[in-house]
């Protein structure tokens, strides 16, 4: 066994070792630029990108022409997003959106409230789940977005899309997803009703950084965007940019892997992640689940430890790589705004830690890591003035 | 087959690719991460930009990375754009009608948007592609916010006089300034100590780097509101993960292009192989910019071939002889239209229909440029009328 154990799986995913294989070939012989289209470089380049457009296409059920590739799924939420507001200025400029969201699109959402947009961030109950009933009655004249993520990338808690795509549908509205942690770890599909705009990136799957995608579906409504990148007109207008062909060809690897591998590593990853679970609650008392267990990502597990500080423990965990919460605001001390959502006290979101089981982990990682946490617990018990 | 389209992109240096390959696996941490595996990518990170922010003489903090020249290109147009005129007046911008698109469409898009707030002035060109200065000086009012323009420009060569820009800069002080130095970084020397430019934008995948990585230099103090929002990644002026091993790649790649001075001696080496075989084969051709070294970036050239009636003819002729060059700029390369540049430098149609964009790289021989020489001189003289 290796050490430290890495289980930030949600921060980011090691890249596999097949994908890396893939991308190889892409830095020497397929170095051209696919917007050459007079000579030979520049058609392999585009071949190798529409293989993996149709690849990273499949992986959601969506048609190669509906996938546009961007630099992560951040730029795909600031693109969705925003292209659609500004798109629909004439329509309206109300947007509803989740409070346990990720903060590229509540941030991109109060980007936009500055220049006019109306936004509302729906509650969610204290297991972390939005109620659809709550999106239709938000629903207005003026509504030209929804944006509601797929799986939250703290508490890993699968959102009802589908009943919140029919609210969305019933009203022609269009609908995203942001879909980068659910994306080839639990069943995801476009094709159900309503759904115009997922964001997902490479490196949430084994893939490398700096790459993500953003489909945009074809289905009536047909949604209007406007580009945010200007310039060459790449990615049909709606991006614009070279392409980044090794990390497009590694991104389409990686997809085709979690198609194939999914149904078995996901649930190799829910046994494992319960018997974690089970391990912590033998040992130790006061152990609580962050966020309703089930529906929840198979490799997700959020746990506050009673009367133990989240960061010392994160601080004594030296061997053991795991997180007090989203990675984009690990600097900040203030607690996560998705535990403040749930409704949790202060003292219990702070007491949080967010384990995010992978594809290379295996059953003495989880159990050395299980008895790693349980050793920290019980001596900062021991020295806590509370107990 | 011989490349000969090293403006649109370059092939990777092998040591990027390995060097990549190894930040890949040895740090796949998110930098943003506080445990070990975050750690080691924060460091790749951050060492790949103290050498980055070195080779133009820069502070590492003035250094964001972004995923592409263009997108570093639209991040200083929307940063510009976004500060609102302390004086209520409208944003006043100049730029020149030879600019690639992604500065010369986000123009477009941001004057669009702010019809009521926003004013873009475009300066022409000589028919060498050289900036009428004269009309360039009349432009800047007192309150222009911004000079975007061109270092070296993509389909000619044609090189900014920096001198008189940088004079024009200190005259106007409160001006911004934002050179595109994506054909221009590292062949020409960029000093940020003493150079009074407010932004730069780079991309890696001209000097044999990655694709996916680019960067802009932004002096401090100069606007930086993000174009992509949603994480305090690069100090809250672009939001997303960082691409770690791209980032890492780039500063390789930086590392491994020899010294200006000596790339430009390479260059000129290779186009004087490159003329010679022109001349062996009793090619005629006009050069589309400027002749000299002087005003032009050594290795970059536009060219005409007299009695060309369509140049993609040349060039997919070229193709299938072996040797890869292109007619415009590659974003341009899927519509066959006219290239703005050429356009605005004024010439004729028969120079304009005829001509062809070269570019040499680092790994290229004499030899080898000779060879492409004596194929484009053949087919382009079978081709002519």
């Amino acid at each position: 066994m290796h050490t430290p154990v890495y289980l930030d799986n949600h921060a980011t995913t090691p890249v596999d070792p097949r994908v890396l294989e893939a991308m190889l070939p892409c830095f020497s012989g397929v170095f051209g630029n696919p917007s050459s289209r007079v000579h030979e470089f520049g058609w392999r380049a585009a071949e190798a990108v529409e293989t993996a457009r149709a690849q990273v296409a499949r992986l959601i059920g969506a048609a190669p022409d509906e996938i546009i590739f961007t630099s992560g799924a951040t730029e795909s939420n600031n693109l969705a997003i925003k292209g659609v507001y500004e798109a629909a200025a004439k329509h309206g400029n109300h947007i509803i959106t989740c409070a346990t969201e990720h903060t590229a699109v509540l941030d991109v959402c109060r980007s936009l409230e500055k220049r006019g947009a109306l936004v509302t961030i729906l509650p969610v109950d204290s297991g972390g789940l939005l109620d659809p009933g709550r999106v239709a009655d938000a629903i207005t004249d003026h509504t030209v977005l929804i944006s509601v993520m797929t799986a939250n990338n703290e508490i890993g808690v699968i959102q009802p899309i589908e009943d919140i795509a029919r609210v969305a549908a019933y009203k022609d509205i269009p609908f995203h997803t942001d879909a980068a942690q659910a994306c080839g770890k639990a069943p995801f599909n476009v094709r159900m009703a309503g759904i115009h705009l997922v964001s997902f990136t490479a490196h949430k799957l084994y893939g490398p950084k700096g790459v993500g995608a953003l489909c945009i579906r074809r289905r009536p409504p047909r949604v209007r965007l406007a580009a945010q990148i200007h310039g060459g007109g790449q990615e049909r207008g709606w991006r614009s940019g070279t392409l980044n062909v090794p990390g497009i060809v590694g991104f389409g690897k990686a997809c085709e892997l979690m198609l194939d591998e999914m149904p078995a590593e996901s649930l190799r990853l829910r046994v494992m992640r319960d018997r974690l679970l089970t391990l912590l609650r033998e040992s130790i008392d006061g152990v609580d689940v962050n966020g309703a267990l089930e529906p929840r990502l198979p490799h997700n597990l959020n746990v506050s430890f009673e009367r133990v500080e989240g960061e010392s423990l994160i601080m004594r965990l030296r061997d053991v790589a795991v997180s007090s919460g989203s990675a984009c605001a690990s600097a900040s001390v203030s607690p996560s705004h998705v535990l403040h959502a749930l409704g949790l006290t202060p003292e219990r979101a702070h007491s949080s830690l967010r384990i995010g089981l992978g594809r290379f982990n295996t059953n003495p990682e989880i159990d050395y890591a299980a008895g790693r946490i349980i050793e920290e617990v019980k001596r900062l018990r021991e020295i806590s003035p509370t107990s | 087959m011989i490349y000969l389209d090293n403006c649109a992109t370059t092939p990777l240096d092998p040591a990027v690719a390995d060097e990549m390959a190894r930040v890949s696996c040895e740090c796949f941490g998110n930098p943003s991460s506080i445990h070990h595996a975050g750690r080691c990518a924060l460091r790749a990170l951050s060492e790949a930009r103290e050498k980055i922010a070195a080779t133009i003489l820069a502070r590492a903090d003035e250094i964001v990375f972004t995923s592409s020249g263009t997108e570093a290109n639209n991040f200083v147009i929307s940063a510009v754009a976004q500060q609102p005129d302390a004086q209520g007046g409208t944003v006043h911008i100049v730029t020149s009608a030879v600019e690639h698109a992604s500065v010369a469409n986000r123009l477009t898009y941001e004057a669009r948007n702010n019809p009521r707030t926003m004013e873009v002035a475009v300066t022409g060109v000589d028919q060498q592609g050289k900036l009428h200065f004269d009309e360039l000086q009349a432009a800047i009012r007192p309150g222009t916010r911004l000079l975007t323009l061109l270092h070296c420009n993509n389909e000619t060569g044609a090189l900014l006089d920096l001198d008189r820009i940088f004079a024009l800069k200190r005259e106007h002080p409160r001006m911004l300034l934002h050179l595109d130095i994506v054909q221009s970084y590292l062949k020409h020397p960029f000093d940020m100590r003493s150079m009074p430019a407010d932004y730069l934008t780079v991309s890696a995948h001209k000097i044999c780097g990655p694709k996916g990585i680019g960067f802009v230099y932004i002096r401090e103090g100069a606007p930086a509101s993000p174009l992509l929002v949603g994480g305090a990644q690069e100090r809250h002026r672009r939001a997303g993960t960082e691409n770690v091993a791209a980032a890492a790649g780039f500063a390789r790649a930086a590392d491994l292009m020899p010294a200006a001075r000596e790339l430009r001696a390479h260059f000129i080496a290779l186009e004087r192989a490159f003329f010679g075989a022109l001349d062996d084969e009793g090619a005629r051709c006009w050069i589309n910019g400027p002749p000299d070294h002087t005003r032009r970036q050594p290795g970059i050239f536009n060219l005409s071939f007299p009695g060309l009636r369509n140049k993609e003819d040349l060039v997919i002729a070229c193709d299938l002889g072996g040797v890869m060059l292109s007619s415009t700029s590659a974003c341009h390369s899927g519509i066959v239209t006219d290239s703005h540049v050429l356009r605005a430098m004024g010439l004729p149609d028969e120079r304009r229909t005829g001509a062809v964009r070269l570019c040499f790289n680092k790994f290229q021989t004499e030899d080898e440029i000779r060879e492409g020489a004596t194929i484009i001189a053949r087919l382009a003289r079978r081709m002519a009328t």
